[in-house]
């Protein structure tokens, strides 16, 4: 059933079929009161009110009615009055139309062409037996002067039906009305693509417990289907997520379980043997495979916690506690000591993912750590600037080629080519997994490498949601 | 290490080999180490354990990823007749189950693949700690009340039902008489070990323990934290 098209396919052809009726309606309506005012046309009390002026305020207060008339309006139609020269008396050009009727009733076997001023016109003569009944009244002036009175329909008589307000407010009307409609019909149709884009933006920020609401796809048309059709791919969507952090937690339980026998035979056979240094070896290759295993588990979860919903995180707070942390982990380094500093001068708080958030610093502060050369200094710096929060994590580190600066954040990516230090270590997962719980934060990461420095940029959204 | 000779300890575990080798390493301990590979089998020895009391189980070894019902499940059944020590085996990583089981109250944990020599020190401060010298019997600060001797607590002189672990923190802190106790004396004292970095083991006990204390009407306060540094109980 393809109901949305049909009803698109319907009120456009309503809107259409009412436009051309209404218009036609019109025209009609236009033709008859032009005929009306054409044949019903009554000027005696137009005549009478001119008589009675001329008679007592002579031409000159003829011709001051005769302004005042036009100019307020009064009539339907246009009033001239001629003298006996043709001349209207106020001296306006007149129309076509009174040169014909003088033609015809005044001078009926004068030959038109004769009339001084009068246009040309095609077609010639009128037929000879034709002789229209309407009279042209004829005025006496006091100088014995004749004057006739012609009346021409205005092209506003006919809409000056009504009157001039009436019309703008007809205008307005119809234009907000149709306006109106527009909207409320187009809005109709939008409410659920509005619905779906709202749905869909929830979907990829991971929400995969989103559905279509049963309003919309419990419809009989082609919204309906696509809701229904969006909802069974976040279903699927669902599922594989599931699936996957299932087996990412099965993966690393099978890969646990051997490494703990391991481990454990591995301290018998040093009991028994008494052998040291090889054995310690394989204990270490043991723990790096396990922290490796650890990495993976997070990196694959790190955006699948869509139950998680965001919570407000006191940032100064959760880099004080990543800082404490981290100094305990090289507090019995001596090899290898560097001061971390914190700059936060004020108090930031942040919208978002809190274990995500405390990866990431955790990840490039260690990342600082082990490329920042002995007895230097970490700067963490926390600023919050008008469109977003910045973080800055800098180290006196060599940093990174200008080609590479991205590439460190890709998963096992190891600097090979020794620019951040020769040897290739850890598990080449840190960086990868602090810009995934960046951007899981809808924040950004980045890297900078100056000639003393190497810096890394997070960026993380002020507003906290800025849909709807 | 002044142990007596054969402290009896059970496993919960489904990886048979694993137990086997643990068997072997534990003995050269002077510990013997009883295996169940699943839960029920578990819960049902740890029974007929209490019930029997001739060979009793000093503590218990579980693992928190079991066939079956799970390792948490167990925790619950076990944790409702008996306070026996336990220490969880967790995957790292999965900090909600482990989180979840010292809400259960499990006293530690020890993310898979462990240190052998790691499992032993936890298993020994553990054991050690209930037989922890004791110079003043009777320990009071407020409304808590605590016997060293009979290992009970009360508050307002009602009895609070807390696990080894929680008992120990709760008389920590009422040794120091208000003043603050540090995550590192409290580790050191209540779980035989010293605190390290990301570890909430403390802060779930100390959790659990105002959970208890509310249930007898103290207020949420009375554990008082100091962000960063440690706890310390407030007078009522």
């Amino acid at each position: 059933m393809k109901n949305l098209f049909y009803k698109i396919f319907i009120s456009f052809w309503l809107t259409i079929s009412i436009t051309v009726c209404c218009a036609a309606l019109a025209g009609y309506y236009y033709h008859q009161r032009m005929e009306q005012i054409y044949t019903n046309f009554e000027i005696d009390e137009v005549i009478i009110k001119a008589s009675v002026i001329l008679d007592t305020q002579g031409i000159t207060g003829l011709k001051v009615w005769l302004k005042n008339t036009s100019q307020r309006n009064q009539y339907p139609y246009r009033i001239f009055i001629i003298n006996e020269e043709s001349q209207d008396i106020l001296g306006r050009e007149l129309p076509r139309r009174i040169f014909d009727w003088q033609a015809h009733f005044d001078q009926p076997h004068h030959r038109r062409d004769n009339i001084p001023n009068r246009p040309k016109r095609r077609d010639q003569l009128p037929p000879r037996n034709l002789r229209p009944t309407n009279f042209i009244p004829l005025l006496i002036g006091p100088d014995n002067q004749r004057y006739r009175i012609f009346s021409v329909p205005t092209n506003t008589s006919v809409s000056g039906y009504f009157n001039d307000n009436i019309r703008w407010f007809i205008l307005f009307f119809a234009i907000s009305l149709s306006i109106l409609i527009s909207y409320l019909i187009t809005r109709s149709y939008m409410k659920p693509f509005r619905h779906f884009k709202e749905a869909t933006v929830a979907i990829s920020e991971g929400k995969l417990k989103t559905r279509i609401s049963k309003s919309i796809s419990n419809r009989n048309d082609e919204m309906g289907e696509l809701g229904r059709d969006i909802d069974a791919m976040t279903e699927k969507l669902f599922r594989a997520s599931e699936n996957h952090q299932e087996m990412a937690r099965n993966i690393s339980h099978e890969l646990r379980s051997p490494l703990s026998r391991m481990l454990v035979a591995l301290e018998i056979a040093t009991q028994k043997t008494g052998e040291k240094i090889e054995l310690d070896r394989i204990k270490g290759e043991i723990n790096t495979l396990n922290e490796l295993i650890e990495y993976i588990l997070k990196y694959s979860k790190l955006d699948a916690s869509e139950d998680e919903l965001p919570k407000l995180i006191n940032l100064n707070e959760l880099i004080q506690d990543v800082v404490s942390n981290i100094n305990f982990e090289y507090k019995n380094n001596k090899e290898h000591s560097i001061n971390i500093k914190i700059n936060a001068n004020e108090e930031v708080l942040f919208e978002g993912h809190e274990d995500g958030l405390r990866s990431a610093f955790e990840n490039v502060l260690r990342n600082s750590m082990k490329y920042g050369p002995n007895n230097s200094e970490v700067i963490f710096d926390l600023k919050s600037k008008e469109d977003a929060i910045e973080i800055t994590i800098t180290d006196a580190g060599k940093g990174v080629k200008e080609s590479d600066k991205d590439k460190i954040f890709e998963p096992f990516y190891r600097h090979i080519h020794g620019n951040r230090n020769d040897q290739p270590s850890g598990s080449g997962l840190g960086l990868a997994i602090a810009k995934r719980a960046i951007e899981w934060n809808r924040g950004t990461i980045e890297a900078i490498t100056t000639n003393q420095n190497f810096i890394i940029k997070i960026n993380l959204p002020k507003d906290t949601k800025e849909k709807s | 290490m002044d142990m007596e000779i054969n402290q009896n300890i059970i496993l919960i575990d489904d990886d048979e080999e694993l137990g086997y080798l643990l068997k072997d390493f534990l003995s050269h301990h002077q510990i013997n180490l009883t295996i169940a590979n699943n839960g029920e089998d578990g819960i049902k020895m740890l029974e007929e354990n209490f019930s029997s009391s001739s060979k009793s189980f000093a503590l218990l070894i579980l693992d928190i990823m079991l066939p079956g019902i799970s390792g948490l499940e167990v925790l619950k059944k076990i944790r409702k007749d008996s306070d026996i020590p336990i220490i969880m085996l967790t995957a790292s990583g999965e900090d909600h189950d482990r989180i979840l089981g010292l809400e259960l109250g499990a006293d530690d944990y020890l993310p898979k693949p462990f240190n052998s020599q790691e499992l032993v020190a936890r298993i020994n401060a553990i054991l050690r700690r209930s037989k922890n010298n004791i110079d003043v019997d009777r320990r009071k600060f407020g409304c808590i009340e605590i016997s060293m001797k009979s290992r009970k607590a009360t508050y307002n002189n009602t009895p609070l039902r807390l696990t080894g672990t929680e008992f120990e923190i709760l008389s920590c802190l009422t040794l120091s008489q208000g003043k603050t106790v540090t995550k590192d004396q409290l580790s050191e004292e209540a779980l035989g070990r010293p605190f390290i970095p990301y570890d909430r083991s403390i802060d779930t006990h100390i959790s659990n323990l105002r959970a208890k204390l509310k249930n007898h009407g103290a207020a949420k306060e009375l554990i008082y934290s100091q962000r960063g540094i440690g706890y310390a109980l407030l007078e009522d």
